[in-house]
C-alpha cells in the first residue's frame, strides 16, 4: 500500500466520521422537537450522502492523479508531446501539474535545440564526407602507376573539386634543389616549360623554413614589399611570376617516412581565404598527396634501377667480349712471326684474322662506351650502332655478317635504343644457339617509318616449343610494344630464323604480336 | 664443331704433345691452335666448343693436355675437368679463362686442374704453361694464386680489436643501441662498425655474422658464457 493510498483511506474514513459527528450535534440541538425516528432518518441520510460524496471526490482525485502519473511516466520516457491536465484541486496537485507543464516546455525547447545541433552536425558530416571523398580520390591515384608529373596534375585536379583555389603547386626536392613538379591554375594558361624548373631564391627560402619547422604555414594577408616587387621585375624568375598575384597562401609539408620530400602550396587572390575549415581539409589531403608522390618516386627509382641493372649486365658482357677478342688478337699477333717463317701464306691468313679481331674489339669497345653513356646511345645513328654489332659478330669469327643499310630512318631516341636492343638480343641468340654461317641485317627507313630485318641461315627452331621467356623472345616483343612497334619472328627447324621489326605499327594492329 | 685434326708429321709422331683446345669463342680456338702448331713440339689435335664436346674428343682421340675455358654453354670447365680426370687420369687439364673469382679458381683446382691461366697471358707464357703442365708442374696466374691464398685464410683475421668486441656483443643478442650504451659510443659509430664487420666477413646480415663468428670461434661460444 503506497503512502497516498493510505492517506486516501484515512480521508475516506474520517469524512463519514466527521459527518456523523455533525449529525449528532444537530440531533442534540433539535432534541425534543423532532420525533426520534425522524432524527435517526436524517442522521442516516447525512451519513450515506457524505459517504457517497467523499467516495466520488476520492475517485475523481484518483483519476486525475493516475492521468498525471501516466503523463509523468511518458515524459520520463522522453515524450514531450503529452498534455499535462491543469489540476485546480488540491493545491499540491496544482503545483505538481504546473511544474510538470514547465518541464514539458523546457523539453520542447531542448528538442528544438537538438534539431538545430543535428543540422549543424549534418552539415559537418557532409563537409567531412567531401573531404574524405577528396582524400579517397587522391588515394586511388596510388593504385594507378604513373609518372610523377601526370600524378601531380591529377592530384591538383582532384583537390580543385573540393577547394576553389586560384592556383596550387607541388614542389619536390630533387637531390640538392627544389623544383616545381606540378602547377595548376584553373582558367589561366600555364606556361608548360615552368615544370621541372628550380624555385627562385625567394621560394627556396620559404621551403627552407618549412624544412626546419615541418609545419604547415598559412599567410592570409600576403603583402609584397616594394623591394620584393622590384626584385621580381629585375630577376623575372618564371616560378615567382606564378605567385605574383597571390593575396593569401598556404604551404604544407609533404612528409614520407619522416622525410620531407616536398611541399604543397595553395594560393588565392582573396585575403583570408584559408579559414580553419580549409586549413583542416588541406592538412587532411596533404598526407595522401605525400604518400602518392612518395610511391611514384619509388616506382620511378625502381624503374631507373632496372634500366641501370640491364645496362650494367650488357656492359659486363661487352667487357668480357672485348677482353676475349683482345686475347685472341694478342695470341694471333704472338704467333704470326713464327708462322711466317714456316708458311707465309698461313701468316697472311693470320694477319687477316688479326685485322678482323681488332675491328671486332674496336666495335665492342664502342658499344661498351655507348652503354656507359646512355645519352650518347640516343644520339647515335641506328646504322652506326648496327655496324658495330656486325663488326663484333664478325670479330668472333664464326659467321659472316652483312649489313644492308638503305636509308637511315628518322627515329625518336627511345625507339632507336629499343630497336638496337632488339637487334642485340637477336644477335645474341644467333651467336649462342643458331650455328648460322651467314647473317643479313637490313634496315629500311623513311621519314616516319622503319623496318629492321635480321635473317640467319642457322638451324632455326620451332616457335611453338619456345613460348615465353626462351631466347628472350618475349623481351623482344615487349621492347617493340613499348615504342609502338611490332616484332615478327619467323622460324622453323632447319630453315633459319628471321626477325622483323616494323615501326610504327598501324592503329588496330597494336598489341597483337605473333610468333609465326 | 669442326675438329681440325692435323695429320702428324713423321718427326712429330714420337715427341709432340697432343693438345685439345676447349673454348666457345671461335677466334680464340683458332688463335690458340695456330699458336700451338707454330710452337716446337706442340700439336693441336682437336678443338671443342664446350665440356660435352671435349669429353667426346677425349674418348676417341689421344690427348695429353686439355686447354680448358671455364664459362661455356651446356657443360662448364670445372665439371668437364672433373669428368676428364675421372675417365682419363693421364690427361692433364690447364684452365685458360678470363675469370679469377675465388669460387672459379677453387672449383677448377678441386676438379683436378693442373694449372690456372688467365686470358691476359701472352703467347709465350701460354706455351710455357703448356710445356710445364706436360712436365707435371703447376702454373698458376698470380691472380689465381691470390684467390687461393684468400680462400685458405682464416675468417675474421682482418677484424680490429673494437670490431671483435662489437661482434662479441652482437652474438650476445644486443641491439645497436645496447652496444652503444655498453661501450659508451654513439649509435652512429656502432652502425659504422657493424657495417665494416659485415663487409669484412662478407655477409649480408647480423645473424649471418654471428653464425659465422660462432662457427669460426671468433667469439666465445655460448656454452662457456
Amino acid at each position: 500500500m503506497t503512502k497516498s493510498q493510505f492517506r486516501l483511506g484515512i480521508v475516506s474514513l474520517l469524512a463519514p466520521a466527521m459527518v456523523l459527528a455533525c449529525g449528532a450535534v444537530i440531533a442534540w440541538i433539535a432534541q425534543g422537537e423532532w420525533p426520534v425516528w425522524a432524527l435517526w432518518l436524517t442522521l442516516t441520510a447525512f451519513t450515506v450522502l457524505s459517504g457517497v460524496g467523499v467516495q466520488w471526490f476520492v475517485r475523481g482525485l484518483e483519476r486525475d492523479l493516475r492521468e498525471t502519473a501516466q503523463n509523468a511516466d511518458r515524459i520520463s520516457r522522453g515524450d514531450a508531446n503529452s498534455n499535462i491536465p491543469f489540476l485546480e484541486r488540491p493545491i499540491e496537485l496544482t503545483a505538481l501539474s504546473v511544474s510538470l507543464q514547465r518541464m514539458v516546455g523546457s523539453m520542447r525547447q531542448r528538442q528544438t535545440e537538438l534539431e538545430v545541433l543535428n543540422n549543424v552536425l549534418d552539415e559537418g558530416l557532409r563537409e567531412r564526407t567531401q573531404d574524405i571523398t577528396a582524400i579517397v580520390d587522391i588515394g586511388q591515384r596510388l593504385g594507378t602507376m604513373q609518372d610523377l608529373r601526370s600524378l601531380s596534375e591529377d592530384i591538383l585536379g582532384e583537390l580543385q573539386k573540393t577547394l576553389d583555389y586560384r592556383s596550387a603547386s607541388i614542389w619536390l626536392r630533387e637531390q640538392n634543389r627544389v623544383v616545381l613538379a606540378g602547377f595548376r591554375a584553373p582558367g589561366i594558361e600555364t606556361p608548360s616549360d615552368v615544370l621541372g624548373l628550380p624555385l627562385s631564391g625567394q621560394e627556396a627560402k620559404m621551403y627552407t623554413t618549412l624544412e626546419k619547422n615541418r609545419q604547415a604555414m598559412t599567410v592570409n594577408d600576403s603583402k609584397r614589399s616594394f623591394f620584393d616587387w622590384l626584385w621580381a621585375q629585375v630577376v623575372q624568375h618564371p616560378t615567382t611570376r606564378l605567385y605574383e598575384n597571390s593575396k593569401s597562401w598556404m604551404m604544407l609539408p609533404l612528409v614520407v617516412h619522416d622525410q620531407l620530400i616536398g611541399a604543397l602550396r595553395v594560393d588565392h587572390i582573396e585575403q583570408h581565404f584559408f579559414t580553419p575549415e580549409r586549413e583542416r581539409l588541406l592538412n587532411a589531403v596533404t598526407n595522401q598527396i605525400a604518400l602518392a608522390v612518395g610511391h611514384a618516386q619509388l616506382l620511378a627509382q625502381a624503374e631507373q634501377v632496372a634500366v641501370i641493372a640491364e645496362r650494367n649486365r650488357i656492359a659486363r658482357d661487352l667487357h668480357d667480349a672485348v677482353s676475349q677478342t683482345l686475347f685472341a688478337a694478342n695470341i694471333v699477333a704472338g704467333t704470326v712471326f713464327k708462322t711466317f717463317e714456316r708458311d707465309p701464306e698461313a701468316a697472311r691468313v693470320q694477319l687477316e684474322d688479326l685485322q678482323q679481331l681488332n675491328r671486332g674489339a674496336l666495335a665492342e669497345l664502342r658499344m661498351l662506351l655507348f652503354e656507359l653513356r646512355p645519352d650518347a646511345l640516343e644520339h647515335a645513328k641506328l646504322g652506326e650502332l648496327l655496324r658495330h654489332l656486325v663488326d663484333s659478330g664478325e670479330g668472333r669469327g664464326e659467321m659472316r655478317v652483312s649489313l644492308n643499310l638503305e636509308q637511315e630512318p628518322n627515329l625518336p631516341g627511345p625507339a632507336k635504343v629499343e630497336l638496337y636492343r632488339i637487334a642485340q638480343e637477336a644477335f645474341n641468340n644467333i651467336s649462342k644457339h643458331s650455328q648460322a654461317k651467314h647473317v643479313i641485317i637490313t634496315l629500311r627507313g623513311t621519314e616516319e617509318s622503319c623496318e629492321l630485318l635480321i635473317n640467319d641461315d642457322g638451324q632455326g627452331f620451332d616457335p611453338s616449343q619456345h613460348k615465353g621467356g626462351h631466347f628472350g623472345l618475349e623481351n623482344m616483343h615487349s621492347r617493340a610494344r613499348d615504342i609502338g612497334a611490332i616484332t615478327t619472328i619467323n622460324s622453323s627447324t632447319g630453315q633459319g630464323t628471321s626477325v622483323q621489326v616494323i615501326w610504327p605499327v598501324e592503329e588496330g594492329k597494336r598489341n597483337t604480336w605473333t610468333t609465326a | 664443331m669442326d675438329n681440325r685434326l692435323n695429320p702428324p708429321t713423321s718427326s712429330q709422331t714420337t715427341q709432340s704433345v697432343k693438345i685439345l683446345v676447349v673454348d666457345d669463342h671461335p677466334m680464340i680456338r683458332r688463335g690458340i691452335a695456330s699458336l700451338i702448331n707454330a710452337s716446337e713440339g706442340l700439336e693441336c689435335v682437336a678443338e671443342a666448343v664446350d665440356g660435352i664436346e671435349a669429353l667426346e674428343v677425349c674418348a676417341r682421340t689421344q690427348v695429353d693436355i686439355v686447354l680448358m675455358d671455364m664459362i661455356m654453354p651446356r657443360m662448364d670447365g670445372a665439371s668437364a675437368t672433373q669428368a676428364i680426370r675421372a675417365r682419363h687420369p693421364n690427361v692433364r687439364v690447364l684452365i685458360l679463362t678470363s675469370f679469377y673469382e675465388q669460387d672459379q679458381v677453387q672449383n677448377a683446382m678441386r676438379a683436378g686442374a693442373m694449372g690456372y691461366m688467365l686470358k691476359t697471358a701472352s703467347a709465350d707464357e701460354l706455351v710455357a704453361a703448356i710445356r710445364a703442365a706436360y712436365a707435371g708442374q703447376r702454373t698458376l696466374a698470380p691472380e689465381a694464386t691470390e684467390a687461393l691464398v684468400q680462400a685458405t685464410q682464416p675468417v675474421g683475421l682482418n677484424l680490429t680489436e673494437r670490431e671483435r668486441r662489437i661482434l662479441e656483443l652482437l652474438s650476445e643478442g644486443l641491439s645497436n643501441q645496447d652496444i652503444a650504451d655498453r661501450l659508451s659510443i654513439t649509435l652512429a659509430t656502432v652502425k659504422f662498425h657493424v657495417t665494416n664487420i659485415l663487409s669484412k666477413l662478407d655477409v649480408s646480415s647480423r645473424t649471418e655474422a654471428v653464425l659465422l663468428a660462432l662457427k669460426h670461434r671468433l667469439v666465445p661460444s655460448p656454452s662457456f658464457r
